[in-house]
């Protein structure tokens, strides 16, 4: 009986042109943002493989020179774009795609898109994630806010429910009519999305894309059902069919728009990070406060001096610039990392404030979830970036030390030989566990949204008024 | 197959329906007169189930409507002054639905063409959108949902009204033959005329009591609109 109630409705759906435009329109969208994102994926992808394999050519084929200059040539860090980023683009516009390696420092975020950004685009692009965020819940609205309100304005509640039909039937129902056309969107579109991982994506990124894309299957699938829940809560407990639009668009425009930016201000106001001119001069001033580079020259020759007893710094027989370079990057590594993971630590707060702020708008949730699951959001980037900046240290250490084992000066070069010994940065993208429990808050807000509704709806459906 | 003992219902600080005591037999078709306000809709709400009452019961069928909601409304047929269908919908499809959510979803289209046809619907205004019905057609649709759930009672709320004499005529001529199969019918109406024609039994109804019942002889020979008026001048002035 279910099944014939769903199927009535879709019927009446399916006749009603403004729905089957609205539908019509929604798909569109959606099908064009998701062909637009795994396009610019695709190019990326292409450019960063291309890149990535020059640049390797590049730091082979850079001739000979003193090992420390090759810390200064530099090399660049890919990062291997994940295919759901398709779906949703997170943060990644602001965080590029890149970061630029050399000694003293990682050069974060190059190529960065927001900074090619017109104005215009800062109102949002649109995403396969921003159409199933905004749009799909708004159609939703549109064809269940009037499930009961509408057939109680009609007078067919009454004749309906004359017949002696349960009440929880009619909601299962009217539940299934409103979100089959949905189905029929989704349905597709997973069965696509799996076949494009499977056969587009590289090699070994889909074993692990397909726990990812049906962990995001489902945040939305659950989001939608919260969204249709609601609706019916509204429609059984609304004066009219035009309350509960009213009522419902309300919701829908808090949830989307208002909550999450008070939410999202609240948390830099609680947890606020420093601007990055700020950040720039704390580093800065840590750094100044390392021993300056002619002390330590200096205490670094007065100790090699009595090691190797001899009376002029002249007659060392060690690198002394070996030692030096050496020493200073890792006091100053320690110096730059501890700010990042001081930076870091704020923004994980201000992550977790956001999650809380969940409890006002689910969209909140589904927003970290979608973004954490698909691999675009700020914790994949700093994952990234952390691997990047130990490959880092890593490289330009072994180039110093180098240095202090072939007793080497300022004027001694190295060729290829030195160069192939330095590995590729090889990066591994994190597990969709990984993902998942860091946003573990924002699926416990999420269900316990579901559950809220699972509770209130049946009582809303029993109490609902006849006329 | 209809019986309300001491049904009292009451909304705020007005009586709507006080210890109303009514029982009709299966092939009887009462008519429950009154004017506006007396209650007559209310009773109806009692018996669907649609109201609780304060106190008393409503049943039907021997079953107390309060406790057996939905097996009570399976042994019901409702009609009230306008059918509502869905608009987008035709007299097939709607009857289809409606047919299956009521627990017979084994009627082919055939069948429910039947009942269409018996309820006097022409063949030809089956496919089409309810929207182009008139009054008296959707009452037919009516009439076909309560012969195809094979109603033991049927509850009708100012089914004529409206509808223009010949439909009306119609009308009786159908609810005389669903009499005859042995259902049991409660129609609250205006429409003396109407009334005295097709019901076996009359009541009237004021503020919630029944002041005046009718039947056999004395509703054939009565003057039914001078009771009526009586009886609503003299309870004004009571």
């Amino acid at each position: 009986m279910v099944l014939r109630i769903a199927r009535k409705e879709a019927t009446e759906m399916l006749r009603d042109g403004r729905f089957r435009w609205a539908v019509g329109i929604v798909f569109i969208l959606l099908v064009g943002a998701f062909l637009a994102g795994w396009k610019h994926y695709a190019d990326v992808e292409t450019q960063r493989m291309a890149a990535q394999e020059a640049d390797r050519e590049i730091w082979l084929t850079q001739g000979e020179k003193n090992q420390h200059s090759a810390a200064h040539f530099g090399t660049y860090a890919f990062k291997p774009t994940m295919p759901l980023t398709a779906l949703d683009q997170g943060v990644l516009p602001y965080t590029g795609v890149s970061v630029f390696m050399e000694a003293h420092s990682v050069k974060d975020a190059a190529f960065r898109p927001a900074e090619d950004a017109t104005t215009v685009q800062r109102l949002g692009s649109l995403t396969a994630a921003s159409t199933l965020q905004l749009l799909v819940p708004l159609l939703l609205i549109l064809l269940a806010f009037s499930a009961f309100a509408g057939e109680r304005d009609q007078g067919t509640l009454r004749q309906i429910l004359s017949l002696g039909v349960p009440r929880s039937t009619l909601a299962f129902g009217k539940a299934l009519g409103v979100a089959s056309p949905l189905m029929l969107l989704i349905l597709p579109a997973t069965v696509l999305g799996v076949a494009a991982l499977v056969l587009l994506a590289g090699p070994g990124s889909p074993m692990w894309s397909l726990g990812r894309a049906a962990l995001l299957v489902g945040v939305y699938v659950v989001y939608f059902v919260i969204i249709i829940m609601l609706s019916l809560v509204v429609s059984a407990r609304a004066s009219s069919s035009r309350t509960a639009l009213v009522a419902l668009l309300g919701f829908w425009l808090l949830t989307s728009f208002i909550v999450p930016r008070l939410v999202t201000d609240a948390a830099e106001a609680i947890h606020p990070t420093p601007t990055s001119i700020a950040f720039r001069d704390s580093v800065r001033a840590g750094l100044t406060a390392l021993p300056s580079w002619s002390d330590r020259v200096a205490e670094i020759e007065t100790r090699l001096m009595d090691e190797h007893e001899v009376e002029s710094p002249e007659a060392i027989p060690a690198s002394v610039a070996g030692y030096a370079l050496f020493e200073a990057e890792r006091d100053e590594t320690d110096v730059r990392r501890a700010h990042m993971a001081a930076l870091g630590h704020r923004y994980e707060q201000q992550k977790t404030a956001t999650e809380f702020g969940a409890v006002l708008s689910p969209l909140l949730a589904v927003q970290l979830l979608s973004m954490g699951v698909a691999g675009s959001d700020y914790a994949h980037h700093r994952h990234f970036a952390d691997a990047a900046e130990e490959y880092r240290y890593d490289y330009v250490q072994v180039l110093n030390q180098d240095m202090i084992d072939q007793n080497a000066g300022w004027d001694f070069t190295v060729d290829r030989a030195m160069w192939e010994q330095i590995p590729p940065f090889d990066y591994t993208s994190p597990t969709a566990g990984w993902a998942t429990r860091h946003y573990g808050l924002s699926l416990l807000v999420l269900v316990f949204w579901a559950a809220m509704l699972l509770f209130v709806t049946p009582i809303a459906i029993r109490q609902m008024n006849v006329a | 197959m209809l019986e309300a003992i001491d049904l009292t219902k009451t909304y705020d600080n007005t009586v709507a329906v006080d210890r109303l005591n009514l029982k009709i037999q299966p092939g009887e078709v009462y008519g429950l007169l009154g004017p506006n306000g007396a209650g007559k809709t209310t009773t109806i709400n009692l018996f669907l189930g649609f109201t609780e009452p304060n106190t008393g019961t409503a049943k039907v069928g021997g079953l107390d409507v309060q406790v057996a909601p939905l097996e009570t409304k399976r042994l019901l047929a409702y009609i009230p002054e306008q059918v509502m269908l869905y608009q987008n919908l035709s007299g097939l499809e709607n009857l289809a639905y409606f047919t299956a959510l009521a627990g017979h979803d084994h009627y082919g289209d055939t069948d429910l063409r039947g009942f269409l046809g018996q309820a006097g619907l022409q063949a030809e205004a089956h496919t089409r959108r309810v929207s182009t019905y008139s009054k008296g057609m959707r009452q037919k649709v009516g009439i076909a949902l309560a012969l195809a759930k094979e109603a033991k009672a049927l509850l009708l709320d100012e089914p004529t009204s409206g509808l223009d004499p010949s439909a009306s005529f119609e009308f009786s001529e159908l609810l005389r033959g669903l009499s005859k199969r042995g259902v049991a019918v409660l129609m609250a109406t205006h429409d003396l005329f109407r009334a005295k024609d097709v019901a076996t039994r009359v009541g009237l109804m004021h503020s919630g009591h029944l002041v005046r019942e009718l039947s056999g002889d004395e509703l054939r020979d009565a003057d039914l609109q001078a009771i009526y008026l009586e009886h609503m001048r003299g309870a004004v002035l009571a």
